[in-house]
């Protein structure tokens, strides 16, 4: 007790001498981690500058044209909208399809115990490869006719789809890849919630007799909400994002259908040297993230 | 496992359903990459056939062509030096990660120990980079990099790819040493250690592991990335996915030696993963999630 009390005093004391250096100090540790980020904030701002002007890339002219690109967006091009919902309706599909399997996949882990430990490590591979070369291999299987997976559909006695070419089926297919690079994530996430959830709930309803649908229903769901959330923001936040995956594959074709808001800025911006457009683009993109990302992160408990 | 369970006798259905979802998912997961594989082991004319051969006598020859250079076809177009992308990305995620480790481990335990205002408010920025689409900053900063000669250069890529690195690096770390009971440190100081030495000799080690692993976890971050290499790289400084991409243009598809720089791409991420597997949910989630 006398111990606490010398610390007591020793550290008011301390507090009333606070040199200069002990007062920066905590601001001077974070400066180097600052460097880049300022940097990027910087390139923040220049970018909306950008997206104000009719900066062209060929020619460097830079007018400011105010919100004319904006308006422009909004009203005379016709693809914006379209890639607004091709953008949205990537991530919702992506959610719908991603969220109950990895949760399902997770509790199938749990049921299997050794199994279930082999299997997470094997599952993490398509997680941490680059989505790049994840997306190129599914475009060699998903090839019209050389791909393998016609090849099995056309064995099965099933017609051949054109996975990528078609164009009410290309956004899905991609929609595939995403599935099947992320949906690791959501297993891998949902695996620690569910081993980290306490074991007396269960025990109370196996005494009371509680089918497994309840217990599932009423007791596991309610409790791995934190970590549904999570999933939920992360996920969604990397689907609004996608650029990689759909530019290793369909370029945002065919025909516009894959075109989501960051394939039509980087479009704006290096096929037609558009960088004063393409900005606006991308600024509406993070926009986008910026207030899905806002609205989710209030949902958490923390 | 659910104390349920213990209770029930008979069939066990849930495990044998698991079991069907377990292998079936595996054979999704699992099947395209052992495909890709196959595909890298083919000779050219296999590669192409019609329909896809399952069997086929393996060969090395896409790996000696994209080591040696020279690209297998009717025009001899050397669009993607191999070896060297291998290097780069080496070079570029290995000097990233590791400037990220030292301003990371820094500002981490600035934001863990030390009180300041402002404190949750930087946090939150350095963590705000993580949900802003790659493409916003990276367009500005394409000009920014060709005005200011950082296109195409170690160092310009090395900092950028900090966006990547270090929001996660500050992120857990800060978890790990808030994880620390201040009781050792406090002890370190009694002994007349200044702050630098209770960090260097309680903080640092005791946190070592998750360090370490999270490290490798940026690694491979930056190593998977694709659109940074893209736009702010060129032949010099390309990264290994962009090159692996450059092997379908438009003349032509090299899909045997693309196959084989994909699966040499995937092999030490692959590796590297599997070595810090039991750190990975935390350093994906950004230390949100445990485990």
């Amino acid at each position: 007790m006398a111990q606490t009390d010398l610390n007591v005093v020793t550290t008011q004391k301390q507090r009333l001498r606070k040199t200069t250096f002990q007062n920066i100090q905590p601001y001077l540790l974070c400066v180097p981690s600052f460097v880049v980020p300022v940097f990027i904030v910087g390139a923040f701002f220049l970018g909306v500058y950008y997206s104000l002007t009719d900066f062209d890339l060929r020619y460097g002219i830079r007018n400011y044209v105010g919100l004319g690109n904006y308006i422009r967006l909004f009203t005379e091009d016709r693809a914006f909208w379209g890639s607004v919902w091709t953008t949205i309706r990537y991530a919702l599909a992506c959610l719908i399809i991603q969220i109950p399997l990895g949760l399902a996949v997770s509790l199938a882990l749990d049921k299997v115990g050794a199994f279930g430990r082999i299997g997470r490590s094997l599952i993490l591979a398509p997680l941490v490869i680059p989505p790049v070369v994840a997306a190129l291999m599914w475009k060699i299987m998903m090839g019209p006719t050389q791909g393998i997976l016609n090849y099995m559909l056309m064995g099965v006695g099933l017609p051949p789809v054109d996975w990528l070419g078609d164009a009410t089926m290309a956004l899905y297919s991609l929609v595939i890849v995403d599935v099947w690079i992320y949906t690791p994530f959501v297993i891998l996430v949902m695996s620690a919630g569910l081993q980290s959830l306490p074991k007396t709930p269960y025990e109370a309803a196996a005494v009371d007799g509680a089918s497994p649908l309840f217990t599932f229903w009423k007791l596991t769901l309610p409790m791995m909400r934190p970590f549904i959330l999570i999933v939920l923001i992360f996920r969604a936040l990397d689907a609004l994002r996608i650029f990689d995956t759909i530019y290793a594959t369909t370029k945002g074709g065919p025909m516009k259908v894959t075109t989501t808001l960051t394939i039509m800025g980087f479009e704006n911006s290096f096929r037609w040297s558009k960088l004063g457009m393409g900005m606006a683009c991308m600024i509406i993109a993070w926009f986008l993230c910026f207030v899905v990302s806002k609205r989710l992160v209030r949902l958490m408990p923390k | 496992m659910n104390p349920a369970e213990s209770y029930r006798t008979g069939i066990p259905w849930g495990k044998i359903l698991s079991l069907i979802l377990l292998v079936i998912y595996l054979a999704f997961a699992l099947i395209p990459i052992l495909w890709m594989v196959g595909m890298s082991l083919k000779n050219p004319l296999d590669v192409m056939a019609i329909p896809p051969k399952v069997i086929f006598e393996p060969t090395l020859e896409n790996y000696a062509r994209l080591f040696l250079g020279t690209q297998y076809s009717q025009r001899e177009v050397a669009r993607t030096d191999f070896p060297r992308a291998l290097l780069n990305t080496f070079i570029i995620a290995g000097g990233a990660t590791l400037l990220s480790v030292i301003a990371g481990t820094l500002t981490a335990y600035a934001l863990a120990r030390l009180r300041f205002s402002g404190r949750e408010d930087i946090a939150f920025i350095i963590l705000t980079f993580r949900f802003a689409p790659e493409l916003t900053i990276i367009l500005p900063l394409y000009v920014v990099y060709r005005t200011l000669h950082l296109y195409n250069t170690y160092i310009g890529l090395i900092l950028i790819y900090q966006m990547i690195s270090l929001p996660l690096l500050v992120w857990v770390i800060r978890g790990y040493f808030e994880a620390i009971p201040y009781d050792s440190e406090q002890a370190a100081l009694v002994d007349g250690y200044s702050w630098w030495g209770a960090f260097r000799k309680i903080c640092l080690p005791l946190a070592a592991p998750g360090i370490a692993a999270t490290s490798v976890i940026a690694f491979i971050f930056c190593w998977n990335n694709f659109t940074f290499g893209l736009l702010l790289g060129a032949r010099e400084t390309q990264t290994l996915t962009v090159a692996t991409s450059g092997f379908i243009s438009y003349e032509q598809v090299l899909w045997g030696q693309m196959a084989a720089a994909s699966v040499v791409t995937i092999i030490p991420v692959l590796i590297f993963a599997f070595l810090v597997q039991r750190w990975l949910v935390r350093g994906l989630t950004f230390g949100a999630v445990k485990g």
